[in-house]
């Protein structure tokens, strides 16, 4: 017995020895000894608690964020530039990141993740570690924990996060699921009320089939219906067919053909290709019109010319003032011109078209079901209505999704972290569960990469306000009101111009401080008629139609709002001919002919500038030369760094090249 | 006779001594070894006390010839036309926060009658040591910083 | 060197403050062996001469003490860990990372404390089985055994209410499952919830009323039923065990009848009858309590290594919104919820009923007086195997809710 007793003693003494070691093995002292090795003046201490002159467990307590870091236990050197060459962990934080973000402030795992309490490698969440949610985020997807505290849309800082909201919007994400409210609600696809008069259930099939099959970069996602599915919903969108009486419409079916070439010559002269690409030549901000011809219905075409915008309230597409004849030429030729063959429904499916009318009409309210079931209304209203709530879950707070609760299904082989999950989800769909009803988006890698990017960020934490930006770090924008304003919306100048940095990108002339360097006369001639500037560029102004009050009204509107205070006004009174003289042998020395025309002879890559006295004001284009970034970050003009007196002079130069001449 | 024996009579004592002892000192060993981690475990390795140093705001924000008593941080800041410079509210009786006595030009103590001098120094009751002046120092933001873990003399002053 | 501390030692012991502290001599007579145990607090607890049959390893296992030790260890770690826990919502997590992270020894204290609260589910649970089916709870026994049903109450409450305060995933959601089943009674379920977590929901109201239960209410009335379940165990005359062989009907010497003398002299019954079968009994001293020091070594030696090796389970911060799948009730309820999950009323409230009613009625209404002190007799086969098939088949449903219940409580294997 006294030895049984004995050995057991020996044995408790065994293991309290194994406690103690535990302590005095802990990783992070270790490492910290490692510290010193590497620099004899070892914990330096700067101004902050973090870095305290003695070894032991650094902390940095956040409140705001709920955070306690300790991350700095072992990375000693973060905010010592100093250690910029040291090895890990003692590297210094790289860019300035940590200027504007103060760990005192911030801390580390509010961006980075992983877990603060921790002092190992293993239990800080490096990698995925059990029953921690917040696994460190890998390089790629670092903005992500941006977007918890930067609310509004644009994040000038986190392209990568901006680009995947943008992409979220674009795609139409929130049509299905509830994100936060900065992305927008809107409708992302048309109304599908008369789509039965626009296009043909064959045409319909294909689509409903595979988008991509008609459009290679069709918006719409490939949802995976059956045919049973289609020939449904077939039959649903045929039904509505209602919207056959709006104003100002060619009722009856054409009475006379359309002239195609006269269709012809109205197409190019409204500048189509602007928004519309043709056989991969054009704009991208509108559907591709190849086979158009397949799809919609003539008669459909010229009563959709002749009143854009009550078929498309949104307004994207300008109103054209065309005639019921134009809308009736422009309607022969895209039919004549942009079509292949036409689309036939398969046998297959021919065979499961309803025989019977009461047969239809179960076929036409299972199709409503289905618009409700895959959540079509998300993106289609019909008159303007959803059928159902959304059908997705809600997003807001999907980044703190637990892990835990992640369903990889028969994907045994993937890390379970919740980025690796999100990013297979987004980018097929069906991937962990065959029955899921969410389309596929097609997204190439670095789109998913960047929605999931986008959505990680989005968790509903309780950091304190003043962490929190919600303002919109981006436009001042405001829609103009009154008879410019409707005008404006008419043409839908937004769609390609933009203002405040707001709006399309399809001109490269923003019109935010367009009346500060475009003079009136010209203005309102080319509202009327316009001109090509740049020869070079597929996407031209458009011709409106516009009468000439209206050119004048919007011309005076730009003038007189669109301006800005650092363009100085009345110019031209300081120029002198001398100084024309002078600024004629500078553009000539200067070579700038090898990318602008003067005098008949010149370059293609900038605007032509024979008539640029008459076009531009003198001093927009004295502070053009003066320093052409300012006004455009993206320019390839070069900054020549002119002084005032020789900007002054090519600028009495160039307001001599008139017209008239 | 009995030294025959001895050999094996002293070989099987000294065998079981050794085991007793060997017992006997891991017993001892194992409640040392309850003893200090019981020790080590109440000794807290992180404290959530507030940051020893911290900003306090911009020198303007402190009037000339001002006694301002800074709470969170327990502190006098004195701005002087030579400069500025922080003092200790905490009485080193037995930690009360002192109080500015403006006629006296000193420090009173509310808990048991110590008396400072306008410098810190202990003047009158059980207070064993002068007031601790703390180094004032100005950030990058042109905000005034103070180490409370570094002390200062009483010829400190941050000059602006 | 060796004669210096001999003299030292000799002189310290034979001083009077050592005295004053021992009143025994050095223990190498039986008389000294006796007055170790009756010279000190250890008389509560132990006789100075146990019977034979009672110390034998096999017939106890040891299980009683172990349960009390394991309950010492409890209460220790608890205390100390207590220092840094804080009761609150917001801080109670954070509390015990801190304690698994950063404090010196934190985590192997919090494993010892969880592991030792499993154990002593499970030892009190087993010593209940070896007190039934060697027959110890037999007359006189019977109300020790009603004192121990309430201690086995007392230890499931205290594993119930310690289960909340790390306030994770796992606590919460056990918590919230676990609570939701007492609200099946008929009629007062509804407010046992409502009182027990202070609200309607799990929160702060709930993990405050269970910490007090956990460290206030529930060790007070643990170390009260402890109190008298060992006083009965000495006023019994120690621990059951079988008939003295040869022995006739129980006689009871009426020692001093007039005075007392001492404590020894105003007990009757039992201690009295050890003198008359000198044969059956060995001294404590020397027969108990070694076994008793090497059952405490082992114990604390095995459980320090468990908990270096083996970390206490923590999970992500309680998340109302987020329920796992399965959400499951602490271990020792799981038999429960596989039955919640066939039938509300039998789960919920009649077989925790009938369980506990059972328990208390069992030595009222087992009384042949037959066999006691004998595993598993032949003479006592039926109350053995209606006992024996019910700890079983508990003993299966919690196997089944623990490791074959997988996402909405449908069956999985664990392989």
């Amino acid at each position: 017995m006294k030895t049984a007793i004995c050995i057991s003693g020996v044995l408790l003494f065994i293991s309290f020895l194994l406690i103690l070691q535990d302590d005095f093995n802990q990783q992070w002292k270790q490492v910290q000894q490692r510290f010193a090795t590497i620099d004899e003046n070892r914990f330096y201490s700067a101004d902050g608690d973090a870095y305290a002159a003695e070894p032991g467990v650094k902390q940095i307590v956040v409140s705001g964020l709920d955070r306690v870091d300790r991350c700095t236990t072992c990375h000693l050197g973060v905010q010592e530039s100093k250690y910029a060459h040291a090895v890990a962990p003692f590297t210094t934080h790289p860019g300035d990141m940590l200027r504007i973000h103060d760990p005192k402030e911030f801390g580390c795992t509010a961006c980075h993740l992983g877990q603060g309490y921790a002092v190992s490698f293993e239990t800080a969440a490096h990698e995925k570690l059990e029953f921690w949610n917040e696994t460190m985020l890998p390089r790629e997807l670092l903005q992500a924990t941006c977007g918890t505290c930067h609310l509004s849309e644009e994040v000038p800082a986190a392209p990568q996060l901006t680009r995947g909201r943008l992409l979220i919007r674009d795609k139409g994400c929130s049509g299905c699921h509830d994100l936060n409210n900065f992305f927008e609600d809107t409708p992302r696809g048309p109304d599908l009320e008369g789509i039965g008069n626009k296009t043909t259930p064959a045409w319909l099939y294909q689509w409903l089939k595979n988008p991509r099959a008609y459009l290679k970069d069709s918006r719409m996602p490939a949802f995976r219906l059956s045919d049973h599915e289609i020939v449904s919903l077939m039959e649903f969108l045929m039904s509505l067919n209602t919207k056959d009486s709006p104003p100002r419409l060619i009722k009856e079916q054409p009475s006379e053909e359309g002239n195609e070439d006269d269709g012809g010559t109205l197409v190019s002269e409204s500048r189509c290709i602007s928004c519309h690409a043709i056989h991969g030549r054009g704009g991208k901000l509108a559907p591709e019109l190849e086979r158009v011809g397949d799809k919609v219905r003539e008669e459909w075409l010229a009563n959709f010319l002749r009143n854009v915008h009550y078929y498309q309230p949104e307004k994207v597409m300008l109103e054209y003032n065309f005639t019921d004849r134009n809308a009736l030429d422009i309607a022969a030729y895209v039919l004549g011109e942009f079509s292949e063959e036409a689309y036939e429904l398969p046998d297959s499916v021919e065979a499961l078209l309803p025989r019977s009318e009461s047969q239809r009409k179960d076929r036409i309210e299972q199709g409503r079901k289905l618009m409700a079931k895959y959540g079509c209304d998300g993106c289609h209203t019909i008159s303007g209505k959803r059928l159902s709530p959304r059908v997705g879950p809600k997003l807001t707070n999907i980044g703190s999704r637990l892990e835990s609760t992640l369903d990889f299904g028969k994907m045994t082989d993937v890390v379970p972290t919740l980025y690796n999950w999100m990013y297979m989800k987004v980018k097929q769909p069906a991937v962990f569960d065959s029955t899921s009803i969410m389309p596929d988006f097609h997204l190439t890698d670095r789109e998913a990469l960047e929605i999931t990017l986008a959505l990680l960020g989005n968790r509903e934490l309780e950091y304190s306000e003043e962490y929190l930006v919600r303002e919109s770090e981006r436009s001042l924008y405001r829609k103009p009101a009154g008879a410019f304003g409707e005008l404006f919306e008419r043409y839908s100048c937004i769609s390609c111009h933009s203002i405040d940095k707001y709006g399309g990108d399809i001109s490269t002339a923003p019109l935010t401080i367009e009346g500060s360097k475009v003079q009136y006369e010209w203005l309102k001639d080319y509202l009327l008629n316009p001109s090509a500037i740049r020869p070079l560029l597929a996407e031209r102004m458009p011709r409106f139609r516009m009468t000439e009050r209206e050119a004048a009204l919007m011309a005076d509107y730009i003038k007189k709002v669109y301006v800005s205070d650092d363009i100085p006004g009345f110019f031209e009174y300081e120029l002198t001919s001398q100084s024309a003289d002078a600024g004629r042998r500078l553009f000539m020395e200067l070579g700038c002919r090898s990318c602008h025309i003067v005098e008949k002879t010149g370059g293609y890559v900038g605007p032509q500038l024979d008539d640029v006295g008459d076009r531009l004001e003198a001093g927009w284009l004295f502070s053009w030369l003066r320093s052409p970034l300012t006004y455009n970050a993206e320019t390839i003009h070069p900054d020549y760094g002119f002084s005032e007196e020789q900007a002054k002079q090519l600028t009495a130069y160039l307001m001599t090249k008139r017209g008239a001449q | 006779m009995p030294e025959r024996n001895t050999g094996s009579d002293t070989s099987r004592p000294t065998r079981r001594r050794f085991l007793e002892l060997l017992g006997k000192g891991s017993f001892v060993a194992a409640f040392g070894g309850i003893f200090t981690t019981t020790m080590r475990f109440l000794m807290p390795n992180v404290l959530y006390e507030p940051p020893t140093t911290f900003a306090i705001g911009e020198p303007d924000d402190f009037a000339p010839e001002s006694a301002t008593f800074l709470e969170d941080g327990r502190l006098f800041v004195f701005r002087r036309p030579e400069g500025l410079f922080a003092i200790s509210s905490i009485c080193t009786h037995l930690g009360c926060n002192v109080r500015w006595n403006a006629e006296r030009g000193g420090f009173d103590c509310p808990c048991h009658g110590s008396s400072f001098d306008k410098n810190g120094k202990n003047i009158a009751g059980p207070a064993p040591s002068p007031l601790k002046w703390y180094e004032l120092s100005l950030n990058a933001d042109r905000q005034m910083v103070v180490n409370t873990r570094k002390e200062v003399d009483k010829n400190f002053r941050l000059q602006v | 060197m060796k004669p210096f501390l001999e003299t030292w030692v000799r002189r310290l012991t034979a001083g009077r403050v050592w005295k004053s502290f021992f009143r025994h001599g050095p223990v190498n007579t039986d008389l000294n062996r006796s007055l170790v145990i009756t010279s000190n607090v250890a008389l509560h607890l132990h006789p100075v001469k146990v019977r034979r049959d009672s110390v034998r390893f096999w017939y106890t296992i040891g299980l009683g003490g172990l349960s009390f030790l394991l309950f010492l260890v409890l209460v220790i770690t608890g205390i100390l860990l207590a220092f840094y826990y804080v009761p609150s919502t917001t801080l109670a997590y954070r509390s015990i990372k801190d304690i698994d992270n950063v404090v010196s020894y934190g985590r192997i204290l919090r494993n010892m404390h969880r592991w030792a609260a499993h154990g002593m589910v499970i030892t009190v649970v087993l010593h209940m089985c070896r007190v039934f089916f060697t027959y110890a709870f037999a007359n006189p026994r019977e109300f020790n055994w009603v004192i121990g049903v309430f201690l086995l109450l007392s230890t499931i409450g205290l594993s119930f209410t310690g289960y909340l305060l790390p306030w994770d995933q796992l606590a919460y959601w056990a918590i919230t499952v676990g609570t939701s089943m007492a609200s099946y009674a008929p009629v007062v379920g509804e407010k046992i919830r409502y009182v027990l977590l202070g609200g309607n929901v799990v929160g702060q109201g709930a993990l405050i009323r269970f910490y007090v239960l956990h460290c206030f209410v529930l060790p007070a009335a643990m170390i009260g039923l402890l109190a008298v379940h060992f006083w009965r165990v000495r006023k019994d005359g120690g621990i059951s065990g079988p008939q003295l062989v040869g022995t006739p009907e129980r006689e009871t010497v009426t020692a001093f009848p007039s005075k007392s003398y001492g404590l020894m002299a105003i007990v009757p019954g039992q201690d009295i009858t050890a003198e008359r079968y000198p044969e059956h009994y060995v001294l404590t001293w020397t027969h108990l309590i070694p076994k008793e020091v090497l059952a405490t070594i082992i114990a604390i030696a095995a459980l320090n290594l468990v908990s270096v090796f083996f970390n206490a389970p923590l999970e992500e911060l309680a998340d109302p919104r987020v329920t796992p799948n399965p959400a499951k009730a602490p271990w020792y309820f799981l038999g429960l919820q596989e039955l919640v999950h066939y039938s509300a009323l039998v789960g919920g409230v009649l077989l925790p009923a009938l369980t506990v009613i059972g328990l208390l009625c069992i030595p009222y209404l087992d009384t042949r007086r037959e066999a006691t002190g004998v595993w598993l007799s032949r003479r006592r086969l039926v109350p053995n195997v209606i006992f024996g098939l019910f700890v079983v088949s508990m003993t299966v449903l919690i196997i089944v809710g623990t490791f074959f219940r997988g996402a909405n409580w449908a069956f999985v294997t664990p392989w």
